[in-house]
């Protein structure tokens, strides 16, 4: 069934046999030049294509529910795919599993600024100024140079992937509907 | 079976053949990257030429891997990386914690 112009909205059963065939279906409407007015980019389909394998690892990993919403929406400036599920909110631990954070954010002292990961070179940090917001981004720590591996490099890649593989990446948890939404924006420079 | 393997020059030479490397195989792919240490193996080269699209969960395993045979002295050596999968890597630096070669033989020539 074509989609309409502008708009692409799927809901995504959270099984490991269903990824296979969401990830085309979303890489068959951003590769449609009628979908998107003068394409995507190469470079943009690949990182496009990372992070709607990493929503939907993460829909099966950590929603707790048996399905979530896929979206995508796009104008001359911008690529938008966002996932809404009505699962568990988001909640995270710093890289030593000895404090965590989750949302609501009830009785944190905002703004909130937490350390996801960081392998040495380069920190995943979280950003929220409200109770129930969270910003993703990155920043380059020490000289560059990584350091040697050891038992304590991390093997969780999945929000560093999408922080780094988007041009914006953030969450938002709406505590009246229980509605869980992870939004990824890709700047289109070149259409 | 995910990996498909043989030993050559001491070597063990796998290469996966699922042509999507994700939450679907990671596990598995985990569990025979460690038999092949436990049965032995001191340096793995895995051949990612079947491999259209790696996600988070396969790169997880394969640091879990690198990780269990760390202490052991058991290295493992990426090739034959197609330009999405070595572009993921490269994004989360993970071009630098592995060795990457263009396919076996170039990874074979630099053991001798």
């Amino acid at each position: 069934m074509r989609e309409p112009n502008n708009k692409f909205e799927k809901v995504f059963k959270c099984s490991r046999q269903e990824i296979s065939d969401m990830l085309n279906r979303c890489m068959d409407y951003v590769g449609n030049d009628e979908m998107i007015s003068g394409g995507v980019t190469p470079e943009i389909r690949s990182r496009f294509k990372w992070v709607v394998t990493e929503m939907l690892t993460n829909a099966i990993k950590h929603s707790g529910v048996d399905e979530c919403t896929l979206s995508i929406k796009n104008d001359a400036k911008s690529l938008i795919l966002e996932k809404e599920d009505v699962g568990l909110p988001l909640r995270l631990a710093e890289p030593d599993g000895q404090k965590h954070i989750s949302w609501p954010l009830e009785g944190a002292v905002l703004p909130v600024n937490f350390q996801i990961y960081q392998n040495g070179v380069e920190s995943l940090l979280l950003t929220s100024t409200s109770k129930t917001n969270a910003v993703f981004s990155v920043k380059e720590i020490g000289d560059g140079a990584l350091p040697p591996v050891s038992a304590t490099l991390n093997e969780h890649f999945g929000l560093l992937i999408l922080a780094k593989a988007a041009d914006e990446f953030e969450y938002e948890y709406d505590a009246q509907r229980g509605i869980n939404r992870f939004r990824c924006v890709f700047n289109l420079k070149n259409n | 079976m995910i990996l498909s393997t043989k030993e050559v020059n001491g070597v063990v030479q796998a290469t996966i053949l699922a042509v999507e490397a994700n939450l679907t195989n990671a596990d598995q792919f985990k569990e025979e990257m460690i038999t092949l240490m436990v049965n032995g193996a001191k340096l793995i080269v895995v051949s990612f030429e079947n491999v259209n699209y790696i996600d988070s969960s396969f790169l997880g395993s394969l640091v879990v891997a690198l990780k269990y045979g760390l202490p052991r002295s058991i290295d493992i050596y990426l090739v034959a990386l197609k330009p999405d999968v070595h572009n993921l890597l490269t994004l989360i630096r993970m071009d630098k914690v592995f060795r990457i070669f263009k396919d076996h033989e170039q990874a074979m020539e630099t053991l001798s």
